[in-house]
């Protein structure tokens, strides 16, 4: 840097440095024009560099940035943050907003923050004027801002090594040329890459590529300053802050003491967050320009990054350069230029100029660009269409048209621009300036956000709510800078219009106490917002009010790009199409671009004659991405007659909201689940009417058997009651047998309830070694009086001994007893036989209890073990058990680890047979599978 | 719900075939602002505006910047994530 002293008169000349801007600006159109190149040739240079889109963001950064925010330190301290931590919270709140906007965007092909808003508010050309109108009037002061920051730094750089501060300086004619011959390069470098063809994807990436090097060459230069303040004037940040708290005045700076006070905090992140999402030039490079919506990932943590990287010196420039320029003689907005020029740092003063025309320019560009599709799409091609005499439908070849508007549009405004420079920018710091166009950008806030999370918001509202902020805007801030500059009496903001002092534009309606921006926002927003809800509330949607409304605001039911089916009344030819969409980018361009979308859908487009309606809704779109929503669909209407709606708008059409559609959908769910519960309750039902049948028959058959054991003791009872000289041995076992019945009767009873407590799983099971033979003697004894009163012969084949078995012996009982009286009730014929045989299978005894009664049929031989179910059915019969019974014996039996089941011959009798395993020997304990319990 | 549910094996931020993933991210995200929001306006932001030094710095400046650096931190994780969730 030091051997820059030597040759100091020679570099930093006029023609030098004139020499080098030019050079700077021709290196900018080498990169533009390279990148349009490697785009053409389909080796895009952004489409995998999300890096690149973060830094086109950083067009945010303008020379109001570069010089503006050191100037504003300088005054104020830390108040110049909020207008980058605005940004930051927004991108921080990206997937709700930005992630949305693109979606909604790239779904429906949005050029411009105008179509963006006119195409929610189902396609108003109306909307999108207004919009246009407010874009340009608002922007067009921060355009000039730009040509008079690159006029200033010139003229302060001119006067090397003298430092003086530009106000002091008389006229030049050369600086105002310079700011004109910047002005008219970059119109130049615009038409050029920005609107060399007319293009459906609306992108530049020759200009974007160009923008994010212009972001880098600015961080680089104010980095550089940056740290040649720290680090070579100085020792480091410490050293200099505590130069600066050692000055009274400067350590002011440092808190908020110095500040415009905490309403202007506020009010300055309110704005920078709205100006963030829709500055028109904002909205080109973040949204329009997106190739891929990804790449958001990458720019969410990246530009904010940028934005701290670029913040991060200018207090410390600030604190330096009113170090060095006490008292004042210098404007803090240069200090960023003279503090390298004090210092004789002549390359990088001439660094820190680069930097602040990159600043410059890159601004300059992108919102001619935006401008200038805005003025064309919704301002000029709606008018021109709707004059019919002009005959602009019938014309070949509109591309020609479309470009020369768009030319047109940017050299008007730059040279607009330029203008507002010359006449009215020049009175006022920057500052003021920036601040005045970011109000006009907020003005769009309310129906951007709104547009996408209330789907009631409707035409009539955004066009009030958009009128009353822009009319507020006007009188609140643009008339007052008309009067701060000359052009208007200064008597307008002290006393207001014609001496009414309620009207003053400062303090209006006689609200005081607030800044002059915190007032304006307040005021603005109250009207924008509040015709906006009035408006919106108070009128009704039309149907593509309603359309669009669905659309953007469901825009994450709707992917993007899926190719709609749609639906459409009315006819239109293929030629009419290619025709049409063929006049805006071009007969072959259209051609193929159509042709691919039929293949895609494997349709031939060389046969079909009548466009189909997913055609014509894809030409719509394409036709969107150049002239705008609104437009397409007036000049789809000279071809196609009738609308072109596709199946989602048509469904969102009949449920008047998709939230209906979703609640059909949910009934219809709903209505599903409650047929299939209808079966299944009458399903359950039927089972229970059978339950209730057996139920029925179970009492019956329940008394009948209390009866048994009954009939028992009973029969004993008269024996012995009739016969008081029988036997005293004889005597004793009747008493015994009466005895053991009663018990059995209570067993009985036990068993009904047992039945129920192996329902519920809730048995309890006495199991022990028992001897198998004593248990089924004790069986037989307590049978015996029922087979000899019903005089049945009863057979019994036992061995003298059988091994112990593992068992309940009162179930193991209960078992055979069921057997025997089942048998019992079942023998038939002059000759009625019960066997009861017992053998010793090789690890369970087998127990086999055969009668000779009719039999069970092999259908029956399962169901009998069945609750409730019995083989004789004869109506005439009582029944002639619990049919319990079985079903207890077989949980009883499996219980303990065995298996019964039956054996018959139809005619022959029946034989039941039952297996109960060994005890096991001593030492494992025998646990028996529980199936009783399941 | 036909999607199998292993809550337990990765946090829910991880978990890249959570349907609620999604509305995970949008909560991180507004929680983040809602912390900028706090952390960068009045009142919170006066309890800095002192005339203290710290580490040789202003104290209101180190807490600007640092809180400011941190948001970006946690911005680019939440991102990363959202990222990573749609690479699958």
């Amino acid at each position: 840097m030091a051997g820059g002293v030597a040759g100091t008169e020679a570099m930093l000349q006029g023609w030098f440095i004139l020499t080098v801007s030019f050079a700077y600006v021709g290196l900018l159109f080498a990169i533009a024009w390279y990148g349009d190149r490697r785009a053409s040739e389909g080796r895009s240079l952004i489409a995998n560099a999300p890096s690149v889109y973060a830094l086109s963001i950083a067009v945010y950064c303008t020379s109001w940035t570069f010089y503006g925010s050191v100037g504003r330190a300088a005054a104020t301290g830390l108040d110049f943050l909020p207008i980058y931590l605005g940004p930051t919270l927004v991108f921080v709140l990206w997937w709700f907003l930005l992630r949305r906007i693109l979606r909604i965007s790239k779904a429906n092909r949005i050029t411009s923050i105008a179509d963006f808003i006119a195409s929610r508010y189902g396609k108003s050309t109306l909307l999108g004027g207004l919009v246009t109108v407010i874009a340009v009037v608002g922007i067009l002061p921060y355009v000039s801002l730009q040509l008079k920051a690159v006029a200033t730094s010139f003229t302060v750089l001119l006067q090397y090594p003298e430092v003086v501060t530009p106000r002091t300086l008389p006229e030049v004619p050369i600086v105002g040329d310079l700011a004109f011959l910047i002005a008219l390069l970059m119109a130049l470098f615009a038409i050029l890459f920005g609107t060399r063809q007319i293009d459906a994807a609306e992108q530049h990436e020759g200009m974007v590529v160009a923008i994010a090097f212009e972001s880098l060459v600015k961080l680089i230069a104010f980095l550089a300053v940056g740290l040649f303040v720290t680090y070579g004037l100085r020792d480091g940040f410490g050293d200099l802050f505590a130069a600066a708290s050692r000055d009274p005045q400067l350590a002011r700076l440092l808190t908020m003491e110095a500040s415009s006070g905490y309403p202007q905090w506020v009010t300055m992140t309110i704005l920078s967050m709205a100006a963030i999402l829709c500055l028109p030039r904002q909205f080109q490079v973040s949204v329009v320009e997106n190739v891929n919506p990804r790449h958001l990932d990458r720019a969410v943590w990246l530009f904010p990054l940028y934005l701290l990287a670029i913040n991060v010196f200018v207090l410390p420039i600030a604190l330096s350069g009113l170090l060095h320029f006490p008292g004042g003689q210098v404007d803090a907005d240069t200090f960023v230029l003279t503090l390298p020029m004090v210092e004789r740092q002549e390359s990088l003063a001439l660094l820190v100029f680069v930097g602040g025309l990159s600043a410059a320019t890159g601004m300059v560009i992108v919102a001619s660009i935006a401008l200038a599709t805005m003025i064309c799409n919704d301002l000029v091609m709606p008018i021109l269409l709707r004059m019919t005499w002009l005959r602009l439908t019938a014309r070949a070849d509109l591309t020609g048209l479309l470009l020369a508007i768009r030319r047109g549009g940017i050299v008007m405004v730059l040279l607009l621009g330029y203008a507002y420079y010359r006449f009215i920018g020049e009175s006022h710091t920057l500052v003021t300036i920036g601040l005045l166009s970011f109000a006009a950008a907020a003005q769009f806030a309310p129906p951007i956000i709104g547009g996408i999370f209330w789907r009631g918001a409707t035409r009539i509202g955004a066009l009030t709510g958009l009128s009353l902020g822009f009319a507020m805007w006007v009188y609140t801030l643009l008339l007052p800078s008309f009067a701060l500059s000359g052009w208007l009496s200064k008597a307008f903001i002290t006393e207001g219009p014609f001496g009414l002092e309620w009207l003053k534009p400062y303090e209006l309606f006689g609200l005081t106490g607030l800044d002059y921006l915190s007032h304006a926002l307040f005021w603005t927003m109250l009207c924008n917002i509040g015709g906006y809800v009035l408006g919106s509330v108070m009128s009704r949607q039309s149907v593509p009010e309603q359309v669009q409304a669905a659309l953007f605001v469901d825009a994450h039911r709707h992917a993007a790009d899926q190719p709609s089916a749609a639906f459409w009344r009315g006819t239109a030819t293929v030629d009419d199409l290619v025709d049409l969409v063929g006049r805006f980018v071009g007969r072959e361009k259209a051609k193929r671009a159509l042709a691919d979308h039929a293949r895609q859908r494997n349709l031939n487009l060389g046969r079909a004659r009548q466009a189909d309606p997913a055609l014509i809704s894809f030409a719509e779109r394409m036709l969107a991405g150049v002239i705008g929503a609104a437009s397409a669909r007036v000049m789809l209407h000279t071809v196609a007659q009738g609308e072109v709606v596709s199946i989602d708008e048509v469904m969102q059409i009949l449920d008047e909201t998709s939230q209906l559609l979703e609640y059909s959908r949910q009934l219809e769910q709903k209505s599903r689940a409650l047929e299939a519960a209808t079966a299944e309750l009458r399903a359950a039902n039927e089972r229970l009417q059978e339950l209730d049948r057996m139920k029925d028959d179970f009492i019956a058959t329940v008394s009948h058997e209390l009866r048994t054991p009954l009939t028992s003791i009973r029969s004993f009872g008269e024996i012995l009651a009739d016969n008081p000289d029988l036997e005293r041995d004889e005597q004793d076992r009747f008493l015994g047998i009466i005895i053991r019945e009663s018990e059995r009767l209570t067993r009985l009873i036990n068993e009904i309830l047992d039945l129920a407590r192996m329902e519920a799983g809730r048995m309890t099971w006495e199991m022990a070694d028992i001897d198998p033979k004593a248990a089924i003697d004790e069986a037989l004894a307590a049978t015996a009086g029922l087979f000899a009163g019903a005089d049945i012969r009863l057979e019994t084949q036992l061995p003298a001994t059988l091994p112990p078995v593992h068992a309940d012996r009162d179930r193991l009982i209960q078992v055979v007893v069921n057997l025997l009286s089942n048998a019992a009730k079942f023998t038939r014929g002059p000759d009625r036989r019960v066997t009861v045989e017992v053998t010793a299978a090789p690890d369970a005894i087998l127990v086999s209890v055969a009668d000779n009664g009719p039999g069970i049929p092999q259908a029956e031989r399962e169901r009998i073990f069945e609750k409730f179910q019995q083989a004789d059915k004869s109506p005439t019969d009582k029944p002639a058990g619990t049919g319990l019974g079985l079903p207890i014996c077989r949980q009883i039996v499996s219980h303990f680890g065995g298996r019964i089941w039956v054996e018959s011959e139809p005619g022959k009798g029946a034989n039941f047979l039952f297996t109960v395993p060994y005890a096991r020997p001593a030492g494992g304990a025998r646990t028996a599978p529980d199936k009783a319990a399941e | 719900m036909t999607d199998q549910q292993e809550p337990t094996r990765r946090s829910a931020l991880d978990d890249d075939r959570d349907p609620r993933h999604e509305s995970r991210i949008r909560e991180w995200s507004v929680a983040l602002f809602l912390f900028g929001v706090i952390a960068f306006m009045p009142p919170l932001m006066l309890v800095f505006a002192r005339p203290a030094m710290l580490f040789g710095l202003p104290l209101f400046y180190v807490y600007m910047f640092a809180v400011w650096g941190a948001l970006i931190l946690l911005a680019g994780r939440i991102a990363a994530h959202g990222r990573r969730r749609r690479r699958d």
